[in-house]
């Protein structure tokens, strides 16, 4: 089967409607309990060739794939060698998906800006429900003086993901600094397109946090979209826990520092 | 120092209603956020209280 995978994934512009039906098959749930370790790491090493066809297949992947985990840490075995017999279990099998998008975000990115913007808000969201699920899920929506709204769950991400700097973090975590980096240097209207997919879409705190220290650094652009949000009550509640998202008044206000 | 400041008016206004004690709440988060502002650049002279030790 995961040579088959290989195979559609290969020849999928020869019939992108096919193998997207087949391929999204993998995520129903009967398939995902009991072949995702073996399924998703295969499927996610051909994001560079389902891209070339069907782009909007590569953000569904993000979202499934990081929407979900294994939690079985039954053996499976790495290779037949009758002399070192190695062995690894479900649930790291299954981790190795994670990787694989990880790897392949910033091409993603540099491709189709918005949807990777999407498909980052959506990961991040997947993976703070699943590793880091809130005590209390209460999503604050909040109005903003010109009646646009924008989400905010507190994490509690500057606990668990204090360092945004951290080159050891989860694929996920990783996946900020990427994201980061890119919106640093992306050109003005990509940067502020991938901006307002974050207004619109985003409520975890942890990818407001991130968006905010890169946005002091380029206020000129971000600042008339954000400093609305960020100067809100619940953000600036928010607050009392943190230090990056104050950076950005300052930058808002004087410029960049 | 003038008295036209939206940001600051509307910041002044919040009343930290969610928190255990308002008023230690209201101080603390005004005052940092007055503070990363700095005094030069506050426009209202009740947000420039916020940074007299």
């Amino acid at each position: 089967m995961t040579q088959a995978i290989g195979f559609v994934a290969d020849s999928y512009a020869s019939d992108p409607n096919a193998s997207r039906l087949l391929l999204a098959s993998l995520f129903v749930p009967s398939r995902f309990d009991a072949h995702a370790n073996e399924d998703i790491p295969w499927l996610t090493q051909k994001l560079r060739t389902i891209l070339a066809s069907d782009p909007e297949f590569v953000l569904e992947i993000y979202e499934r794939t990081f929407a979900r985990g294994i939690a079985d840490r039954s053996t499976t075995s790495i290779g037949n060698s009758r002399i070192l017999r190695m062995t690894s279990n479900r649930q790291q099998d299954f981790e190795l998906s994670y990787y694989n998008l990880k790897e392949f975000f910033p091409k993603f990115l540099d491709a189709e800006p918005r949807l990777a913007t999407k498909a980052y808000v959506k990961s991040l969201h997947g993976y703070v429900l699943r590793d880091h699920p809130p005590e209390r899920v209460e999503t604050i929506t909040v109005t903003l003086p010109e009646g646009s709204q924008c989400r905010l769950l507190e994490d509690y991400s500057y606990i668990w993901a204090s360092n945004p700097d951290d080159r050891h973090g989860e694929n996920a975590l990783e996946m900020t600094q990427h994201f980061s980096a890119w919106l640093q240097d992306a050109k003005t209207d990509e940067a502020i397109s991938a901006v307002q997919v974050i207004c619109a879409e985003n409520e975890m705190g942890i990818v407001w946090a991130r968006l905010l220290m890169v946005a002091k650094t380029r206020a000129d652009i971000f600042g008339s979209i954000l400093w609305p949000i960020a100067t809100s009550y619940p953000f600036l509640w928010a607050e009392r826990y943190t230090k990056g998202r104050y950076r950005f008044h300052c930058g808002c206000i004087c410029g960049p520092a | 120092m003038q008295n036209g400041s939206p940001f600051e008016q509307r910041a002044l206004a919040f009343e930290f209603s969610d928190a255990k004690d308002p008023a230690i709440a209201r101080e603390y988060v005004l005052k940092r956020l007055f503070t990363a502002i700095g005094r030069d650049r506050l426009q209202t002279e009740e947000s420039a209280k916020f940074l007299q030790p």
